[in-house]
């Protein structure tokens, strides 16, 4: 569990993905992407609230999985921060629903 | 790493633009906050999502370090299968109290994890028996699969098992989607059906004994591999003719290493003793890297 999970929604992503018969390995895979996707997004969202000195302990203290101390770092920082995380998710998200719509509609 | 081929175009399709859309955020990152950070630890953010995939789209100097420590955890768990051994019957059968005290030193040896056969004068009908996997439950009214998977991964992993029709046999697990807790979530995530209603003393306290089983915290081990996870009890089941002696979530037949193949297998289950509820849900590995925090 991503110390985020709480604020990305995904379940209009995989809804949607179910309604296309894929096999258990493309299901791994489409997922692997959308979630790397999702914390490159996150990840540029929150460093970019953060000063350079910050960026450094954030990388550090991102590492050790502690999420409170994740997020006592961040609250500390930033009072939007889980609203910026929110923003940047759900604008990424329509982008990968625009890719399963052609998708569909290319492959139909 | 196994490469699978597809022959399917919306799959391909897919695979394609998401690969172009993480090698565009990959770079975004490099560009806005590769100067501000050292280039190991920007890599090392980009690990926690991405441990294959990433290496591809990125600059040598920030590919992640590879990860090949192999955890204590691992080793006491293997140490665990080759000491139950010599300690278990051959066929899946009852075992009787020695042999439940020496499985329960050993586990607190190993895995550093109080656990007993019985608690409060109650005991289930048996210790060792075979797990087979469940579905996932609802956890309030209005609950759907797609609700359990906390990321894409957990979607793919576990999403597959569906949602068993009916309520489990304490109910839904809170009232409402708002009155979801981490804790509630864990136990939904880590639940057992047992076979409750086999106990000795059962059908003479049904209240008593059903508010002693509701959420107790149980430790169910692998022991062909040592692979362990604690679990709370938050089913009744299965049947007597189903030749099953309890069941697992599908997070918690994935622990176990049961999650493939004819998803059942031997195990052995014992209370957790853990009154101060210091002991965390989910598999052991997790558990001593949390101690050591």
């Amino acid at each position: 569990m991503k110390f985020y999970s709480h604020l990305v929604e995904i379940e209009s992503l995989t809804i949607e993905l179910d309604s296309i018969n894929f096999q258990d390995h493309e299901k791994h895979e489409l997922a692997h992407l959308i979630d790397s996707n999702i914390h490159n997004v996150v990840m540029d969202a929150i460093l970019s609230k953060l000063s350079e000195t910050d960026k450094r302990k954030f990388a550090e203290i991102a590492l050790s999985d502690d999420h409170n101390k994740i997020w006592d770092f961040l609250n500390d920082k930033s009072e939007d921060l889980e609203s910026d995380i929110k923003k940047a998710a759900i604008e990424f998200k329509k982008k990968l629903h625009e890719d399963l719509k052609e998708a569909k509609i290319k492959h139909a | 790493m196994n490469k699978f081929t597809s022959k399917n175009p919306k799959f391909e399709h897919l695979r394609k633009k998401w690969i172009a859309r993480h090698a565009e955020t990959s770079q975004n990152l490099i560009d806005k906050h590769a100067r501000h950070i050292a280039a190991t630890s920007l890599g090392g953010l980009m690990l926690l999502s991405t441990p294959g995939l990433a290496m591809s789209t990125l600059p040598a100097e920030i590919a992640p370090i590879e990860q090949t420590k192999i955890s204590a955890s691992s080793s006491n768990n293997a140490l665990l299968a080759s000491e139950l051994i010599d300690k278990l019957p051959n066929q899946v059968e009852k075992l009787n109290s020695s042999q439940d005290d020496a499985i329960a030193a050993l586990i607190k040896k190993d895995l550093n994890i109080e656990v007993k056969a019985e608690i409060d004068n109650k005991r289930l009908n048996r210790t060792y028996g075979v797990i087979g996997g469940e579905q996932h439950l609802y956890r309030y009214p209005g609950d759907t699969v797609h609700n359990h998977a906390r990321d894409a991964q957990d979607w793919a992993m576990y999403g597959g098992s569906g949602i068993a029709p009916g309520l489990g046999a304490y109910g839904y697990f809170t009232p409402s989607k708002e009155s979801m807790t981490e804790e509630i979530e864990m136990r939904e995530r880590y639940y057992l059906a047992v076979q409750t209603f086999l106990s000795p003393g059962f059908s003479e306290r049904v209240g008593e004994y059903r508010d002693f089983y509701r959420f107790r915290k149980m430790l169910v081990v692998n022991p062909k591999t040592g692979q362990a996870v604690v679990a709370v009890i938050g089913d009744a089941g299965p049947a007597q003719w189903t030749g099953k002696h309890l069941g697992g979530s599908p997070e918690v037949m994935h622990e176990l290493g049961y999650a493939g193949g004819p998803r059942k297998g031997p195990v052995l289950y014992y209370f957790v003793d853990d009154p101060e509820n210091k002991v965390p849900l989910g598999p052991i590995k997790l558990i001593e890297k949390l101690a050591e925090s």
